[in-house]
């Protein structure tokens, strides 16, 4: 067949665990390395003689705070990464209950993972739980033979779908599948084989299968291979793996144990988590690509789901910080969690440049920067290689733009979780919706203006190194804001699934999804 | 024509034919490019219907059009107002062929709005060059039209294309064609590019008399820039607009052939507005040869501008187009009329920043008009990639131009080169080896070159000459063979442009030679590690000894090559095949390398002595005294990759390091390759080693001088073909940011051959030259400081050479020559008695002898008194 294949049913560009050990080992060296690094910049920054203005002093300190503590919570994850040795998979008829919670997507979208979920080895019952009615949704379900669940109430959102539907059913493992992540039919022959006798949830990785089609679905998926590479299998060795959502089985009795899910938070498996660990289960997340899903392919898409992690994880904190979780369960939370004040940190980088040209006040009293380059210079290239190394090169630059233009996001969920404002449950879209999309973007391109513009005037006024360095300082923002926004701009690439119907009428359902040790696409 | 008459009858003489000459080249190249427009965009109307003929009179229109600048170039005082003036009507002919063709079709086809523009345009003409008549300021009078021609056309234009005539007029659009994009009617696409732009160059150029008060004096600077702007402006426009038609129809594959012509053709523009006012001319106004070249800069990036402008509102980017001019223009009256300090530099700097602005922000808009992604380059994504060879052979070729018009006045280490060599080869080695810095493997080469070729400075500079040259065919197959050929083709290029790389090949000295045995050995140990052969490894050992006889410091190179390769091994595994005849091979090479490097060592007790390099020989202020500090070894390193700079220029380069985290930042992901780390760690170990003996305290002082980093210097610029290549993504794309590199690199050169003059040093060197020139036999110098022994004596070697203080202690001495020329350099650290001692000896010759002439360089601190014969010798006759 000429057309394109849906990429969920090519074989995964990805392996979390191809190389981990070998590379540990060196980053473990940088990481001996960083410490001290870490400590010569600090040492040299939080003198008092280094006080310029007090309140730029106090914002730096912050913003560094954050970062240095970010910076050891990921150097000691990595350090913890260890080989977890395969078991052979897991045989035995034990029923599983799989379901697929679905909201008004698209059915080719779901189709491809209903016909996986369908082709699943074991004793499984798959369900598709619709919230929308959708009656194309129930004829999708009876052409795959699976059962179609629609509550009377669509309150809860996912959390309650999924809880409505385990009250109704009695598989001692639950499988839950994202409606556009495609199981490989050993799924659960393998996940099943790590339920050891505490294991309350086993976690596979949320592999992006268009992650290499540029744009937002490439950056989204360059930061998920850093968190479900060596972040998430560094955080399995120290027992804080927390669910993901979906690609993951639990142990129904585990479930059952904490009242299921909560349906009061935006992220529900990661508070799930938590309580799941205050009773004393354990979790374990299994770096091998066992289902294949789509990441968000426009900006609107990526920010809504953003919006709602951070909003989630944000609002957390307090539970968190209660939790009756052993200490490297609730750093780990908490590491978590603060990842999404970052965008503080990058609005505070960007006021100091402006601040400097328009009155030159700076946080920093040094006569000349080279004595700050001195002592901050090695613990950012230590934290730059530490990164480059532990990612294995998929975490770029892209990645780190596309989090820097939605810096808003971070300081938007803060507020509103400071002020414990109730959000609603949005489905990540599925699909690019296509053409610019400016507003997801208006604050990182306001940000780019008030730095362009304060530039200008400042060179206008003097020529100085110092103003030089301050625009310079602008245009590492203005770029990194502009390629983070890059892909809104140019407007959202053709929907990776668009061309699913053509493949399914070339007889998905009759060959199956891929399976991940193939390197040909199946169709 | 009147106000040129009105200008031309106060001219007489010679003065009057040269202006007379002008204003027929004037006339033909109007001629001329009124038929390639027509030609070209009117299809049948036109005199010249033909495409091909069209070609040929836009050929002839370039060719005019340099011959015009060259010929205005040459002139003097009021000639050269005038010569501006007619240069300036010249620049406008192309808006006013624009705006007269406009206005025959518009009365062809009944549209009212262009004509009303071109009769403002003429109105306005008229109305401002009366006013300047009135005001009886001629010189502004011959420039005032051209303002208003632009303005006018501009208007009339922008009235045309905002009220388009609902009909078709097929005497206003474009010919339909074979492809698609053609097609698409356009209708004066090419006008509005051409006069927008025009008219915003010649703001550039001219609202620096927004400074009037200064006077004629001024105008008469700012019109002599004008002038010599209009080469590179058309090398990097104009020609390229011609020669390579798809640019004007908006194909986006001509773009990139486009700017690399029009980057190409501004490069050898720039050197030769930079050469001119220096070397051949010698053009009245002092101020004019260190603004030119800047000048040139900024009107080769609003020629590059110009075409960019072409190929956006061809494929309909009108819009853009026009904001981005007129911000542009805009930024130019902001920074002209808020800048302090002198016109000239006040005008020159507003044009360069603005053109700078517009080019920059067309190149984002055109890039940004193209399909885009952060992606890395499949291997072998150099498929497309052809012309390499003659592409190679063009970059070598423009290798040896750049470097033969870099060529410097000889400088005291290079004079000191010529010392060494002037005698027998056994005194030329034993003196180099304990009286050089380096050992004595140049001086080996020097001396055989001025046996072949002679003593003048080229034959001294001949093996930096070569090996400068080498560089860039050899970096290419480096590239070639570390990554692909693409990346060995940007190598190519940065080699051939490098400021430090052409510096250092323009040298007699040791570190042109260093480079290419250092990438030698990289290559060959590369060879070795991949085929394994013996031949490999034996030509690791020779180059690696070649390297220890060519450089002080190449020690630190061959550690870390030697390291590497043991590295690579360590990785391999124990059972790999070829594994121990592989180790036997590196234990060979490494036998082959103490053999060779043994001698040296012993002969020079180590690495040699820790001096010899004159004062002020580019340290920089890197010293054993600066502890921690690391911008002086930043700054060496920066002088690495961009070359030379002024101070003021150099402070404020390096006030730019926060776009070292964004460099980081864009590499996050990419920097995998054990290739690029081992290269980084060539790159940055000379560095290193500079840093931790200044942190140390190491006594090898001036150690700082970028020269020390010679092997360095090859591997920064594979690197940086390297980063240009990944960073640009696809072969098209990568090859456009490579034309922005070589452009950058090619701004710095110019920088660096006419501004970086550290006054206290290259002040001297033109001084000395000209003495030289002068004393003969019979003659003597006397000098001060007692540095300038080698430079003297090389320069003025038929003549008796004596510091200051020889002579004061020989009084005899003075009366025994016929001239005698005394020679100061008091900024080379003279000291208060150098200084002392020079004066007596002045005052005394001054009391017997006539002063014949007394001169002086820019620098105020260099010196030169030529005393005739004595006054009481009857053999005094003046030469």
């Amino acid at each position: 067949m000429s057309q394109p294949a849906d990429p969920r049913l090519l074989a995964p560009h990805w392996n979390p665990a191809d190389g981990m050990v070998r590379r540990s080992r060196m980053w473990r060296w940088l990481v001996f390395f960083n410490m001290p690094l870490a400590v010569w910049y600090l040492s040299w920054l939080l003198r008092p003689e280094r006080i310029s203005n007090h309140l730029l002093y106090g914002l730096l300190v912050g913003a560094e705070t954050l970062n240095v503590v970010q910076a050891l919570g990921f150097w000691w994850t990595m350090s913890a990464v260890r080989h977890r040795p395969s078991r052979p998979p897991f045989t035995e008829p034990v029923a599983v209950d799989v379901f697929i919670p679905v909201y008004n997507e698209p059915v080719e979208i779901v189709e491809a993972t209903i016909a996986g979920a369908a082709r699943l080895a074991g004793n499984t019952r798959v369900a598709l739980l619709d919230d929308g009615g959708n009656p194309e949704m129930e004829a999708l379900a009876a052409r795959y033979g699976v059962d179609y669940v629609h509550r009377p109430t669509r309150g809860g959102a996912k959390a309650a779908n999924i809880n409505w539907t385990l009250e109704r059913t009695d598989a001692p493992f639950v499988a839950i599948f994202d409606c556009d992540h495609v199981p490989d039919p050993r799924f659960l022959e393998v996940t099943l084989a790590h339920f050891d006798e505490k294991v309350a949830f086993v976690q596979t990785p949320q592999y992006y299968a268009n992650g290499r089609g540029g744009g937002v679905a490439e950056a989204s998926w360059s930061q998920q291979a850093l968190f479900f590479g060596p972040i998430a299998m560094g955080r399995d060795n120290l027992e804080s793996m927390f669910c993901c959502g979906t690609n993951v089985v639990f142990r129904r009795s585990a479930l059952e144990s904490v009242g299921s899910f909560s349906t009061d938070s935006l992220t529900e498996d990661f508070e799930l988590s938590i309580r799941l660990h205050e009773e004393g289960w354990e979790s374990r997340y299994l770096p091998q690509v066992l289902a294949a899903g789509l990441g968000p392919e426009d900006m609107a898409s990526y920010t809504s789901q953003q919006l709602r992690w951070a909003r989630g994880c944000l609002s957390s904190l307090p539970r968190i910080i209660t939790a009756r979780l052993p200490l490297r369960q609730r750093l780990n939370y908490l590491l978590s969690a603060l990842h999404w004040l970052s965008g503080w940190t990058l609005l505070i980088y960007m006021c100091f440049p402006v601040v400097r040209i328009l009155t030159g006040a700076q946080p920093l009293d040094v006569a000349s920067t080279d004595q700050f380059l001195l002592h901050w210079a090695p613990y950012f290239a230590g934290g730059m290689a530490t990164v480059t190394l532990a990612s294995a090169g998929t975490y770029t630059f892209a990645a780190y733009a596309l989090m820097a233009a939605n810096f808003w996001v971070h300081i938007v969920a803060s507020v509103l979780a400071l002020f414990r404002r109730k959000g609603s449950f949005v489905v990540t879209p599925k699909q690019g919706a296509g053409g610019r999309q400016i507003r997801p973007v208006a604050p990182a391109l306001a940000a780019c203006a008030v730095l362009v513009g304060v530039s200008l005037v400042g060179l206008m006024r003097d020529q100085s190194p110092a103003t030089i360095n301050n625009v310079a300082f602008a245009s590492v923002h203005v770029t990194v804001l502009l390629a983070g926004s890059w892909a809104a701009l140019r407007g959202a690439p053709r929907p990776a699934a668009a061309t699913v119907p053509a493949v399914v009428e070339g007889g998905l359902a009759a060959t199956g999804p891929a399976s991940p040790a193939g390197a040909e696409p199946v169709v | 024509m009147v106000l040129l008459l009105f200008a031309v009858h106060r001219l007489e003489g010679a003065e009057l034919v040269r202006a007379v000459a002008l204003v027929g080249v004037m006339l033909i190249v109007r001629r001329a490019s009124a038929s390639a427009w027509m030609s070209r965009n009117l299809g049948g109307t036109g005199l010249h219907p033909a495409r091909r003929q069209a070609r040929r009179a836009a050929l002839v229109t370039a060719l005019a059009l340099l011959a015009g600048a060259g010929v205005i170039s040459l002139g003097r005082g009021d000639a050269l107002v005038l010569a501006a003036g007619v240069a300036a009507l010249a620049m406008a002919t192309v808006p006013g062929v624009l705006a007269a063709l406009e206005y025959q079709a518009a009365r062809a086809c009944a549209r009212r709005a262009p004509l009303v523009g071109t009769g403002a345009a003429a109105a306005g003409a008229l109305l401002v060059s009366g006013f300047a008549l009135l005001l009886a300021l001629p010189a502004f009078a011959v420039l005032a039209p051209v303002i208003a021609l632009a303005l006018g056309d501009a208007a009339g234009l922008f009235v045309a294309w905002h009220r388009p005539h609902p009909g078709p007029c097929h005497a206003l659009e474009r010919q339909p064609s074979s492809t698609p994009l053609e097609a698409r009617p356009r209708p004066v696409a090419g006008g509005v590019a051409t006069v927008a732009l025009v008219g915003v160059m010649q703001l550039l150029v001219l609202t620096g008399g927004l400074h009037w008060p200064s006077g004629t004096a001024n105008l008469d600077l700012l019109a002599s820039l004008a002038v010599l702007g209009l080469l590179p402006l058309i090398a990097a426009g104009t020609v390229p607009a011609l020669v390579i038609p798809g640019l004007t129809a908006g194909r986006r594959e001509a773009v990139v052939p486009g700017l690399l012509l029009g980057a190409t053709l501004a490069g050898a523009s720039i050197l030769v507005v930079t050469a001119v006012p220096n070397r051949l001319v010698g053009l009245g106004d002092p101020r004019l040869a260190p603004l030119a070249p800047y000048f040139a800069v900024a009107m080769a990036m609003l020629g590059l501008s110009q075409l960019l402008i072409h190929h956006r509102v061809a494929s309909g980017g009108t819009r853009t187009v026009l904001i981005l001019t007129l911000l542009a223009t805009g930024l130019h009256l902001a920074l002209a009329s808020t800048g302090t300090g002198p016109l000239a530099e006040v005008a020159v700097d507003a044009a360069l920043g603005a053109s700078a602005v517009l080019l920059v922000s067309l190149v984002v808009a055109t890039a940004a008009a193209a399909p885009f992604a952060f992606t890395l380059p499949a291997e072998g994504s150099d498929v497309r990639l052809r012309l390499v060879g003659p592409t190679l052979i063009a970059l070598t070729a423009a290798a040896v131009f750049v470097r033969l018009v870099s060529l410097r006045p000889v400088w005291l280490s290079e004079a000191a080169t010529a010392r060494l060599t002037e005698g027998s080869f056994s005194s030329m080695f034993s003196g180099g080896l304990n009286g050089d810095a380096h050992p004595p493997l140049y001086l080996a080469l020097a001396w055989v070159s001025r046996r072949a070729f002679g003593d003048s400075a080229l034959a001294l500079r001949l093996p930096s000459l070569v090996a400068g040259t080498l560089l860039v065919p050899l970096l290419y197959v480096m590239g070639k063979q570390l990554y692909d050929r693409r990346t060995g083709l940007l190598a190519a290029m940065v080699a051939a442009f490098a400021p430090p790389l052409v510096w250092f090949s323009t040298q007699a000295g040791a570190t042109a030679v260093a480079a290419v045995l250092a990438v030698a050995s990289l290559l060959a140990a590369h060879r070795a590690l991949r085929r394994g052969r013996l031949s490999d490894w034996a030509l690791l050992g020779l180059s690696e000894g070649a390297l220890m006889w060519a450089h002080q410091l190449a020690v630190v190179h061959l550690v870390v090559l030697n390291v590497v390769v043991a590295v690579v091994f360590l990785r391999r595994p124990r059972s790999s095949h070829g594994r121990l005849p592989a180790q036997a091979g590196w234990a060979a090479a490494m036998g082959v390398l103490v053999v060779i490097a043994a001698p040296l060592l012993v002969a020079r007790s180590g690495l040699g002595p820790p001096r010899m390099l004159p004062p002020l020989e580019f340290a920089t202020r890197a010293a054993p005294g600066a502890g921690t500090s690391v911008f002086p070894v930043l700054g060496t390193a920066m002088s690495a990759l961009l070359g030379f700079h002024p101070a003021d220029v150099n402070s404020r380069l390096l006030a730019m390091w926060p776009l070292g985290i964004l460099a980081a930042l864009l590499v996050l992901g990419r920097a995998r390759s054990p290739r690029g780390a081992a290269l980084l760690t060539l790159a940055g170990a000379p560095f290193a080693a500079m840093f931790a003996a200044q942190v140390l305290g190491f006594p090898r002082s001036p150690a700082f001088a970028l020269g020390w980093a010679a092997t360095a210097l090859p591997m920064l610029a594979l690197l940086a073909g390297r980063a240009v290549s990944v960073l640009g993504g696809p072969w098209p794309r990568a090859r456009m940011l490579g034309v922005g590199v070589a452009a950058l690199l090619l701004v710095c050169l110019a920088d660096q051959a006419v501004r970086v003059r550290p006054r206290e040093r290259f002040a001297v060197g033109p001084v000395i030259e000209r003495v030289g020139h002068e004393a003969g036999a019979g003659d003597l110098v006397a000098y001060e400081p007692a540095a300038l022994r080698d430079l003297v004596r090389y320069e003025a070697g038929a003549a008796d050479a004596r510091s200051v203080a020889a002579v004061d202690e020989e009084r005899a001495a003075l009366t025994r020559h016929e001239r005698v020329y005394v020679v100061a350099a008091f900024a080379l650290g003279s000291g208060d008695a150098g200084v002392k001692r020079t004066v007596t000896l002045v005052k005394e010759l001054s009391a017997t002898r006539p002063l014949v002439q007394e001169r002086g360089a820019t620098d105020g601190q260099t010196k030169v008194w030529v005393f005739g014969p004595e006054r009481n010798t009857a053999s005094g006759t003046d030469r």
